[in-house]
């Protein structure tokens, strides 16, 4: 048998070979990354890149390198010129004239005229076509009779001259420039979009500052820099996005200098922070978001407004936000992240389990339990936990019920679950995006008021504040609306959420936005 | 032999019918709607409805079926919902990735398997059999997603000499490829030994040995030829269901193979992927296992190639 | 039995014996959240520390065990069933029904097994119910095989002759001659069964399709803390080590039986590893 133990050798012996070939090769000490290039990770592959068609944050961050829309926001939240030199609003709101530089152009030199505009914003609007953004221009004076087939050109889009486009409202509307800001609205060229055709998604083309030159699916992303781009060349010779699933071999690659910037999973915030090597690199961003746990107001029991505040005073959100959550956040007042408040809140979310329970006690007298919906997310987990654990010392039973994303959407939109976690983010910097699509009854379901929240007075404030012009009477409108919301408590208001980057000491220049779209990637440096 | 070939390739299709009539009852049955994921946070009931028609989601059950049935009759598979892009393409540019990773995993796998398993074999009792055995049982033992972690933090983090994650040379190949081959490694190993153990007592062996046949000829004709055939389905098996994707190494080592590509697909409720992954893997675990009982015929005829008389 | 054979039963009586008696010799409660002490090391009051919600993890674990070993014990138990009917009855009846039923079990076979798994998760309400109908939807029909194979060897052999001879009929040669025959054999199989059952369950919740939180399970305490295996390891070694270490002992123990009855020879290898 001498001979078996020879060929059990042998065999390790080519294990062996076949290890220290990849360990000594000379390929293992060059690093994975393109010099010049800012590496990044993306923890999904982007589903598309079609401006029209995008409506997940990977999508619109990639975007907003690769196209321009006619505005776009700057780092304090003004609306800023991109494509449109400057803007001139008349009619009491209701008409917008926009003169566009002349220097932008798209990657076939071809320069950016209003047709383009005119084309790209028809195209979102289009019947025939799928694009799920049409919300966002829909407030264009034709647009609704073009989207139903009743009229062949979009009235309220007109072309002055090559470089002057004046666009005209239904009625007024005080955040439509903020609108324009979003992924939606960017500029595509026509000829582009014609030749690829269904496929414009995955070969876009744009007048942005970097160009894709490469996209290996499910891998990475290559951005290129525009030399010609009006703005100036970016300082970066390009961008890759990596995409990388899990948090743990994102940490892994970033602490072996193959990423350049990461955002901090939640559980290695602690640790990067403490760290002396890295505390010092690290960036905060106190975001535009609101964390909630939704009620569904429309049946019984939580159409109950006493027990909605009774579950309301019965969770110690201030403890959970610096305990769990390692202060990763502020605390809300209603709905309109603070950033956005320039108002005071009459109403305070109190804990008092004491009187919590009492009136859990009065108004569910007997036995309930309420189902919790969450998706298997774990931090949704972990927060539906320590929330399930609170509203039972109170007296509340409540079961959870985790549903992957796709089947708890379809949950929440059709109002199945009594209660539910969630978040809502900025698209554009403004209160009437934390207020209409969430609480106005118009909007119930898949549109945002997921809660199914109905109350005339908050629906013709939030109305009232669309319309106003001069931003007192919209911030009053604004205000009045929210602290109805707060005081009949909707949603248990949980906090914004701060969130943190790291990156290698090598990383010049590094900002940090609250909204996806704002980075253009023109500073950052090596 | 050919004419079994034949049959067993012709079966494949009322077995395709069945699996399509399976997934597609399956993905129709599962809550969740495709159309939320596609729209967005923000969108009207009317939006809704247009997308939801678009992608041909508001024909009946029996329409849909029936129009995929005659789409892939003509060798198509159609567009997923939501990157447009046509599914077979997708599955043809991630299949090298997944052949790769499993063709790599197995080469890792299949030599120390076999050769571990017919030492221990040989060595039946001894503490170097004991050590081979129990070691293989911890490598069963250990869930996935849990060994990958650790392959990956000790091999990137702490040793740094391979990298965690990507596609490229041999070097990124090399830990999800060794995730997937330990538990493979073990199985190969167990069989190998048991089989062996089998043949070893067989009489035709005991009488070669009467018959003064040197050991060595003994060993590696006589044992191997015979113990080779739980040992090769063994591999087939695993092979065939490593080439439908493995999911969880997949995504801790952001590997962009075919299981990754599924599990998204049922995540996102993108019907023609789903039925795309899922045809396409048991076309191919079918054929592979098929590939392994011709095999059986080459290494040993007595096998008899009846189908169903195994 | 062997040495391993009885260490790995010691082992896992232990684990057996804390986990059913868990009420009754620990001082918290499993779902208990203590938000002023989370992620604490090992300590006294903690032997093996605290989740990022102040929650035992001792605890934790060994309540967790009831669900993982249970689950897992009564989802092979289940596929056994399963497979035994329908492996004896292909075997012994053949013709048309066998080819059926195997193509049947071809079909579930070819089937990525995880995605079976998933889909009969996503299709009944989630809880450790669906996670057994799910485990046994996949695993039985291995079993089937396996004692298709058995009853097609034992059927030409010289006792069922004998007891066809004595004009036995078909029901009576089934129950009282083959079954007895096979049950052995689908016992150790089981046995080999139980360590996958409970990584398949750890894989099921690593998807977020098994019990529902807070209910502990093995595998959810795994999946749930993984990420804390820079910051926080005692969140994620215990249960891991557990579950290999329940599933090194049910492998171990198979292996054993298997050996002692002279079982699963290569013939019943192929398919069933």
């Amino acid at each position: 048998m001498r001979n078996i133990v020879s060929i059990k050798r042998r065999d390790i012996i080519a294990v062996l070979c076949l290890f220290g070939l990849s360990v000594f090769s000379p390929a293992c000490t060059s690093r994975n990354r393109i010099e010049g290039f800012i590496h990044y990770r993306l923890n999904n592959n982007p589903t598309t890149l079609d401006p029209a068609l995008i409506v997940d944050v990977t999508g619109g961050l990639i975007a907003a390198k690769l196209f321009n829309g006619l505005v776009r926001l700057d780092e304090k939240l003004n609306v800023i010129p991109d494509i449109a030199e400057r803007w001139e609003i008349k009619q009491e709101g209701t008409e917008y004239l926009f003169f566009l530089k002349h220097n932008v152009k798209f990657p076939n030199n071809r320069g950016v005229t209003a047709y383009d505009i005119k084309y790209s914003f028809k195209r979102i609007l289009d019947p025939g076509g799928r694009s799920p953004n049409s919300w966002v221009l829909d407030k264009i004076l034709g647009a609704r009779e073009y989207m139903n087939g009743k009229a062949m050109d979009v009235a309220g889009i007109e072309v002055e001259d090559r470089y002057t486009l004046k666009i005209k409202l239904a009625k007024p509307f005080s955040p439509f420039l903020n609108l324009l800001t979003m992924t939606a609205a960017y500029i595509v060229p026509e000829e582009e979009v014609k030749r690829w055709g269904g496929d414009f998604g995955t070969h876009p083309v744009g007048s942005g500052p970097f160009r894709l030159t490469e996209w290996r699916h499910n891998n990475r992303l290559v951005l290129e820099r525009n030399e010609e781009y009006f703005g100036g060349p970016a300082m970066i010779n390009g961008i890759v996005y990596r995409i990388i699933p899990e948090d743990l071999t994102a940490v892994s690659e970033f602490e072996l200098g193959n990423l350049d910037v990461i955002s901090i999973p939640s559980y290695e915030y602690s640790r990067y922070v403490k760290s002396p090597k890295w505390g010092s690199l690290v960036s905060a961003i106190e975001g535009l978001n609101t964390y909630y746990l939704g009620f569904n107001c429309s049946r019984p029991p939580f159409n109950n407004m006493s027990l909605r505040k009774a579950v309301s005073e019965s969770i110690d959100r201030k403890k959970i936000l610096e305990t769990f959550y390692e202060g990763r956040g502020r605390l809300a007042k209603g709905p309109v992240p603070d950033l956005l408040r320039r108002w005071d809140m009459n109403v305070t979310n109190r804990y008092d389990p004491v009187s919590g329970r009492k009136i859990i006690e009065r108004e569910i007298a007997g036995k309930l339990t309420a189902n919790f919906y969450i998706t298997p997310d774990q931090e949704m987990v972990d927060i539906a936990e320590v929330i399930q654990s609170y509203l039972k010392k109170a007296g509340l039973d409540v079961s959870i019920k985790q549903l992957e994303w796709s089947a708890y959407k379809a949950a929440i939109n059709n109002g199945e679950a009594d209660l539910f976690w969630i978040s809502w983010w900025a698209d554009y910097p403004d209160p009437e995006n934390f207020l209409f699509p969430l609480f106005h009854s118009s909007n119930h379901g898949a549109s945002g008021n997921r809660t199914r929240y109905a109350n005339k007075d908050v629906d013709r404030l939030i109305e009232a504040g669309q319309r106003a012009v001069a931003s007192s009477e919209r911030d009053r409108a604004y205000s009045a609306a929210e602290n109805i919301i707060a005081e009949e408590s909707p949603w248990v208001f949980f906090w914004h959420r701060t969130d943190y980057t790291v990156r290698q000491p090598s990383v010049k220049n590094y900002k940090i936005y609250p909204i996806y779209s704002m980075d253009k990637g023109l500073e950052i440096s090596f | 032999m050919s004419a079994y070939v034949i049959k067993r390739i012709i079966l494949l299709i009322p077995m395709l019918l069945g699996i399509t009539m399976i997934t597609f009852a399956l993905t129709k049955a599962l809550p969740g709607d495709p159309v939320y994921t596609l729209v967005g946070e923000r969108s009207s009931p009317e939006i809704v409805e247009k997308v939801r028609k678009e992608i041909g989601a508001d024909k009946g059950t029996m329409r849909q079926y029936i129009g995929y049935v005659s789409l892939l009759a003509k060798g198509e598979m159609g567009r997923s919902y939501y990157t447009n892009r046509k599914v077979l393409d997708d599955i043809k540019s991630r299949f090298p990735k997944t052949l790769a990773l499993a063709a790599m995993a197995m080469i890792i796998a299949v030599p120390p398997g076999i050769g571990l398993g017919l030492f221990a074999a040989l060595r039946k009792g001894a503490v170097s059999d004991r050590i081979i055995s129990t070691a293989s049982m911890i490598f069963i033992s250990l869930p996935v997603f849990w060994s990958g972690l650790l392959i990956m933090l000790f091999f990137s983090l702490s040793l740094k000499i391979l990298p965690p994650s990507g596609t490229g040379g041999l070097r990124y190949i090399l830990l999800p490829s060794l995730t997937l081959a330990l538990p493979a490694l073990a199985t190969i190993i167990r069989v190998t030994r048991v089989s062996v153990l089998d043949v070893v007592n067989m009489p035709f062996i005991r009488t070669a040995r009467a018959k003064g046949i040197k050991e060595k000829s003994i060993n590696m004709l006589h044992i191997m030829k015979n113990a080779l055939i739980p040992v090769l389905t063994v591999i087939g098996l695993d092979f065939g269901s490593y080439l439908n994707g493995a999911v969880l190494t997949e995504t801790i080592f952001g590997w962009d193979g075919i299981g990754r590509f599924t599990m998204e697909g049922i995540i996102k409720r993108d019907y023609p992927v789903i039925m795309g992954c899922i045809i396409v893997g048991t076309v191919l675990f079918v054929l592979i296992n098929l590939l392994v009982d011709v095999i059986y015929h080459y290494i040993d005829p007595r096998v008899r190639l009846h189908g169903t008389d195994r | 039995m062997g040495l391993t054979g009885k260490i790995s039963t010691c082992i896992l009586a232990c684990i057996f014996f804390f986990s059913l008696i868990s009420p009754a010799v620990v001082r918290y409660s499993p779902d208990a959240i203590d938000l002023d002490s989370i992620r604490q090391p090992p300590s006294f009051q903690h032997p093996l520390g605290t989740d990022n919600k102040g929650r035992d993890i001792l605890t934790r674990i060994l309540y967790g065990g009831r669900i993982s070993i249970g689950v897992s014990v009564i989802a092979a138990l289940l596929s056994m069933g399963i497979g035994l009917a329908v492996g004896m009855l292909s075997g012994f009846i053949g013709g048309k029904t066998d080819f059926l039923f195997m193509a049947l079990v071809d079909l579930i076979l070819a089937f990525p097994s995880l995605l079976l798994a998933i889909g009969v998760s996503v299709l009944l309400p989630p809880g450790i119910y669906t996670v057994m109908i799910a485990l046994s939807a996949v695993g039985w029909a291995s079993f089937a095989r396996l004692m298709r194979g058995q009853v097609l060897c034992l059927k030409e052999s010289a006792f069922i002759e004998a007891a066809r001879a004595v004009g036995c009929g078909k029901i009576r040669i089934m129950f009282v001659h083959l079954l007895p025959q096979c049950v052995p054999l689908a016992l150790v199989m089981t046995g080999l069964k139980l360590g996958g059952y409970i990584l398949t369950e750890s894989a099921l919740s690593f998807l977020g399709l098994g019990a529902q939180p807070p209910t502990a399970t093995w595998g959810s305490m795994v999946s749930a803390n993984r990420a804390y295996i820079n910051s926080a390891p005692w969140m994620v070694f215990p249960p891991g080590i557990i579950i290999a270490l329940t599933a090194l002992c049910f492998n171990l123990l198979g292996d054993d039986l298997r050996e002692k009855f002279d079982i699963g020879s290569r013939h019943d290898l192929k398919k069933h590893v």
